[in-house]
């Protein structure tokens, strides 16, 4: 069961093959069974699950009616805890739900449960969770990615065959690819922000993850448009991604940009990413090498922008009107210092302190206006770039999944690990990760990069690829 | 969408708050002292060595900026961890931005208004179901005085 | 020494709109403590502000009023700190591209005469809540209703040199955005709050002393108290050698005194920066244009209309638009008191600035809760002009109108039998009766003492119980009393 896709699924739905509590009982049993050794989930919905299932049937209206789906701790999820893995909200019932879940709930999906990820999304390991580290479920050493790193070793393992999650500098598509799923960010403004936890405001972006871009193209249909509560979500029809599929990639005229396979991509990787490239001029594409030259500027852009708007996003996390408070406050000062000092982790801490610092008096031009000026420098690359070529390959990550532990020491490193996908995020383009093999015995994906509002171009390329390859079929030893 | 190369509404907020945060902005002690990294060339940066360290009176005041009770023994790591941050932040430094406008956003769109029409469905108990201490419809702190 | 004392005034307009600036919940004052707070009101995780399209609309309509700049593309930015009732630890304003620059009001007082007065900028920002400080022993209460209310922060220029001043600015401020429909002015309610900052410099430096922040001035009066006891203040504390420090200080109404605020002042970094949720409010001329479109006259244009078509002086055509009310209510009155509004404007606006307005202040209402409507007022005017009835009857009309005894005017002259004598015979023979029974005033008259006259016509008023037409019967007496020569 596991095993279909989500279109099967559903025909197994609708034809009265299965039923939307089979299909939930059989996702709960493995998650009952799984996570244990994975750590993926957070909060699990059992109860609530049966309750919707038992209410869908193969008459059911909603193009996903009966589909079981996790969401990640971001989302808020009515009467439903949403701890966005930090000890802050640990305590936290939503009392309303995030416009994603609100909309995948309208098209008859089953929430099983909420996944494990870094705390406010900060991270790419899935090391910084309140709630302990989630492991990759292709070696249980190795760190599924983050931030939504338990999005994606969840389905990686066959927990659910779908999943949210949020992107902000790389956190679908970089555990999407160290989990050997696929996963999308959409472009800017495609999916709501209303009641998703916002780490940076004019980052953040809500995805999803699943074992293909054919799967993909279900769920972002039922999850993208536009949202009136949100004011950075773009009036503009969202097409039906999954009927455009034609897998067709002839003339498609892909660009390779140079600095996304400089120094820096460790070997066996970039060999994989090279197949994947030649697979596609085999599918009749055009492959052209292209410059991308303020990529080098990414890192240092994203790590003032982002923390701005996190240390500005999480102070409303004072202990007063929800969330961890100290006990017994002497004092207003001490109620905000010991709640936000004892609420938050440490790599939280440090994103907020350098927001603070960049933003505060005498240093916001040298470092705030500086970056907002790069970053364009940076969209510019990506709108010079799409005057020539229709779609952007690369790798996601200079190396497969790291050993638990590696990088806990050093967070510069771990930021420095976010190169290849930081650009698309600070220009706000979407972007996709495709399994397309493995190195050292762990996946790696292959990023594309499409123009603002060409998710339909990415996943009919990731569908194409699919088609002729099936990398994204393998499932990790154990959960099988 | 508008152009990102255009930078229709950014440009005249980059006039604008340039001259206006350079009239009360000090110098920037921080970013003009210390050298920046050797240009990076075709390879994306690499983690350079600490050249510069926050002290942890500079961390604690940035603490206390943002609300956060450290030890004081986190300080140190702090100071350490949050300097080499900064190093590669400075990297920016670099970079000629001269006639480009500072991008605020992904979208360079226009505010979208609302028609100002109330909802007064407001459920305050389960707002407040999830509060630390509320009494009589009202949260509460420990004293402030004014 | 001679000091000069240098004020500018920040008024915190809120807006009168039906919701919120960011969110859809209601505006309304006086709910239940956070009933009126919603999900964005108290930074629920994950809300989003969403900007009121009206909000924007008021703040071009006073740009307009004020003559200021409109921002073609204004932006909303996030002001940083931490307070119990700022519940998102940032406070949603405008700093570098605020929607209204640039500006002014004409103002005047008796010592300073007529001044121009700049607006630095208006912008736009949402209100915080209210901290109970007296609803427990040990906490302190936090109520958001007011949180997210839609306020225009009005900064003027330093340029305001008396207490007299700075409440004539204020004053022309308030009818202007009530006029404009934007705010409904109830100070009692905190919706025109007026911060002053004061300083005092030697007459003829160029350069400013130290300011003093003085807040929660909820009236004219206190204003003007404030800024003298402030004033007096800060040169006691020059002149003693001592310097004025820079704080935050809290008007006592009761005590006629302001005081520092108690609690720590620290150096505020605000952090500033763009709401990355909120993109930049553009505003286009067609915008500009509807909204200039819906400019109601405003008050220097209507006092002028006032004086050139109601024959007013400056002195009652600025009082009678002092609001729009009352201004309204004036030129409802000539409507009803008849055609001829040259003539009819200044008994009008005797009627209403001396007697309606005696009546309001003896029972301390506003004009909108006026005992006595404009149609009957106008009526009662038209009844004087008419000579149905003397002036001195008017009064005793008024007054039985004001107490509710009838309609209109006509009713109760016709229930009081008050209309004027018309019958010739009658009144003649109250003319001869006063000459017959005054033998002394007429000999007086005869003497050349013609003054005397008032008197004579008094006794014929008096025996007609006030309803003799004095003119007329003046008139009679002297046509006597010369035949008596």
């Amino acid at each position: 069961m596991h095993d279909r896709s989500i279109a099967e699924l559903i025909a197994a739905v609708r034809s009265g093959e299965t039923t939307p509590r089979a299909l939930t009982d059989h996702y709960l049993d493995r998650i009952e069974r799984l996570q244990p050794s994975l750590n993926a989930l957070i909060t699990r919905t059992a109860e609530a699950a049966h309750a919707v299932a038992d209410g869908l049937d193969e008459q059911s209206p909603g193009a996903l009616a009966g589909l079981p789906i996790l969401h990640k701790d971001i989302f808020c999820t009515k009467g439903v805890k949403t701890s966005c893995a930090s000890r802050m909200l640990d305590n936290f019932v939503a009392p309303y739900d995030a416009t994603v879940v609100e909309r995948l709930a309208a098209a008859g999906t089953v929430m099983l449960g909420k996944t494990n990820m870094d705390e406010f999304a900060m991270g790419s390991s899935n090391e910084n969770s309140f709630y302990g580290p989630v492991k990759n479920p292709w070696n249980l050493a190795h760190v599924p990615g983050g931030s939504s790193g338990g999005s994606a070793a969840a389905v990686a393992a066959g927990l659910a065959p779908a999943a949210t999650g949020t992107d902000t500098g790389g956190s679908i598509r970089q555990p999407a690819a160290l989990c050997g799923v696929t996963g999308i960010k959409p472009t800017y403004g495609r999916v709501s922000r209303y009641g998703m936890i916002a780490f940076a405001s004019s980052l953040d972006q809500g995805g999803c993850f699943a074992r293909s871009a054919a799967d993909c193209a279900h769920v972002l249909s039922a999850m993208a448009g536009f949202d009136p509560r949100d004011s950075t979500s773009v009036e503009r029809d969202v097409p039906d991604y999954a009927a455009a599929l034609s897998g067709d990639v002839a003339g498609l005229r892909i660009g390779l940009p140079r600095e996304y396979f400089a120094d820096g991509l460790e070997a066996d990787s970039r060999a994989v990413i090279d197949a994947a490239v030649k697979q596609y001029e085999a599918l009749g594409a055009e492959v052209v090498d292209i410059d991308m030259p303020h990529t080098d500027l990414a890192v240092s852009t994203y790590y003032v922008i982002a923390p701005a708007e996190a240390s500005s996003n999480l102070a409303r996390f004072d202990g007063v009107r929800y969330g961890h408070r100290c006990d017994a406050p002497r004092d207003l000062e001490d109620l905000y210092t010991r709640s936000r000092g004892e609420g938050f982790g440490a790599e939280v801490q440090r994103r907020i302190m350098i927001g603070a610092y960049v933003l505060s008096a005498g240093y916001y031009d040298a470092y705030y206006i500086k970056a907002q000026k790069t970053r364009r420098l940076i969209a510019q690359d990506f709108q010079r770039a799409f005057e020539h070529v229709d779609l952007i390959a690369a790798p996601v990550t200079q190396a497969p999944a790291f050993k638990l532990g590696e990088k806990a020491d050093d967070p510069v490193s771990m930021y420095l690990n976010d190169v290849y996908t930081l650009p698309a995020s600070l220009a706000g383009v979407p972007g996709m990760s495709v399994p397309a093999g493995f190195a050292h015995g762990l996946p790696v994906g292959l990023q594309l990069l499409a123009p603002w509002f060409e998710e339909g171009r990415l996943l009919n390329a990731g569908h194409a690829y699919q088609q002729a390859t099936d990398w994204h079929t393998a499932r990790p030893a154990g959960f099988e | 969408m508008q152009s990102v190369l255009s930078g229709r509404y950014s440009e005249a907020y980059a006039t604008r708050a340039l001259s206006f945060y350079a009239s009360f902005a000090r110098p920037c002690e921080h970013s003009k002292a210390r050298p920046l990294a050797d240009s990076a060339g075709p390879s994306l940066i690499t983690s350079s060595e600490t050249i510069v360290s926050l002290t942890t009176d500079d961390v604690r005041k940035v603490a206390h900026l943002a609300r956060l009770g450290l030890d004081d023994a986190a300080l140190e790591d702090y100071a350490r961890e949050l300097s080499s941050i900064l190093d590669v932040v400075d990297h920016l430094g670099q970079a000629d931005t001269t006639d480009v406008a500072p991008m605020s956003h992904p979208l360079d769109l226009a505010a979208r208004l609302r028609d100002d029409v109330p909802d007064a469905t407001i459920d305050r108990e389960a707002f407040q179901s999830v509060a630390p201490d509320t009494a009589n419809g009202v949260y509460r702190v420990p004293k402030v005085i004014e | 020494m001679n000091w000069e004392t240098v004020i500018g005034l920040e008024v915190h307009i809120q807006l009168a709109t039906a919701s919120k600036i960011f969110s859809s919940a209601p505006t309304a004052y006086g709910a239940a403590a956070n009933e009126q707070a919603n999900a964005v009101d108290i930074a629920l995780p994950g809300v989003l502000p969403v900007i009121n399209r009206d909000v924007i609309a008021m703040a071009t309509r006073f740009g307009l009023a004020i003559e200021a700049d409109i921002t073609r593309a204004s932006v909303f930015a996030r002001k940083h700190y931490f307070y119990p009732d700022l519940p998102k630890g940032y406070q949603i304003s405008q700093y570098d591209l605020p929607i209204v620059a640039g500006g002014h009001l004409d103002i005047e007082t008796a010592e300073q005469g007529a001044r121009r007065i700049g607006i630095t900028r208006a912008h736009l920002e949402e209100d915080a809540g209210k901290s109970l400080h007296e609803a427990f022993d040990r906490e302190t209460g936090i109520d958001l209703n007011r949180a997210g209310t839609p306020l225009i922060e009005c900064v003027s220029e330093p340029e305001i040199r008396t207490a007299a001043e700075a409440a004539a600015y204020a004053k022309k401020l308030h009818a202007l955005v009530t006029y404009l429909g934007i705010c409904d002015g109830n100070m009692a309610e905190g919706s025109f709050r007026i911060d002053a900052n004061v300083s005092v410099r030697p007459a003829g430096s160029t350069e400013f002393g130290t300011r003093t922040e003085t807040k929660n001035v909820n009236s004219f009066r206190f204003l003007e108290k404030a800024i003298e006891f402030e004033v007096e203040r800060q040169i006691d504390v020059l002149e003693a050698g001592g310097s004025i420090t820079q704080e935050t200080r809290l008007f006592d109404p009761d005590s006629g005194e302001t005081r520092a605020m108690r609690s720590k002042e620290e150096a505020h970094d605000y952090r500033y920066f763009p709401d990355p949720d909120l993109l930049p409010v553009v505003i286009d001329e067609a915008f500009i244009d509807t909204q200039r479109g819906h400019l109601p006259e405003l008050p220097d244009a209507k006092a002028a209309r006032f004086a050139n078509e109601y024959g007013l002086n400056t002195a009652d055509a600025t009082a009678l638009t002092q609001s729009r009310v009352l201004a309204d209510f004036f030129e409802a009155t000539v409507a009803a008191a008849g055609h001829d509004k040259a003539a009819l404007g200044k008994p009008a606006a005797n009627w209403i600035n001396s007697e309606l307005a005696g009546v309001l202040n003896r029972d301390g209402l506003s004009i909108a809760d006026a005992p006595i409507t404009a149609t009957q007022l106008g009526g009662l005017i038209a009844r004087i002009q008419d000579d149905t009835i003397s002036g001195k009857i008017a009064k005793q009309v008024f007054d039985a109108l004001v107490a509710g005894e009838g309609e209109s005017a006509d009713a109760i002259i016709a229930d009081k039998g008050l209309k004027q004598i018309t019958d010739t015979g009658a009144i003649e023979s109250l003319v001869d009766d006063a000459i017959a029974n005054n033998p002394d005033q007429v000999a007086q008259y005869l003497d050349g003492k013609t003054k005397i006259v008032g008197f004579l016509v008094g006794q014929v008023m008096k025996a007609s119980q006030g309803k003799a037409n004095p003119k007329d019967v003046n008139q009679r007496l002297v046509a006597k009393l010369d035949a008596m020569k």
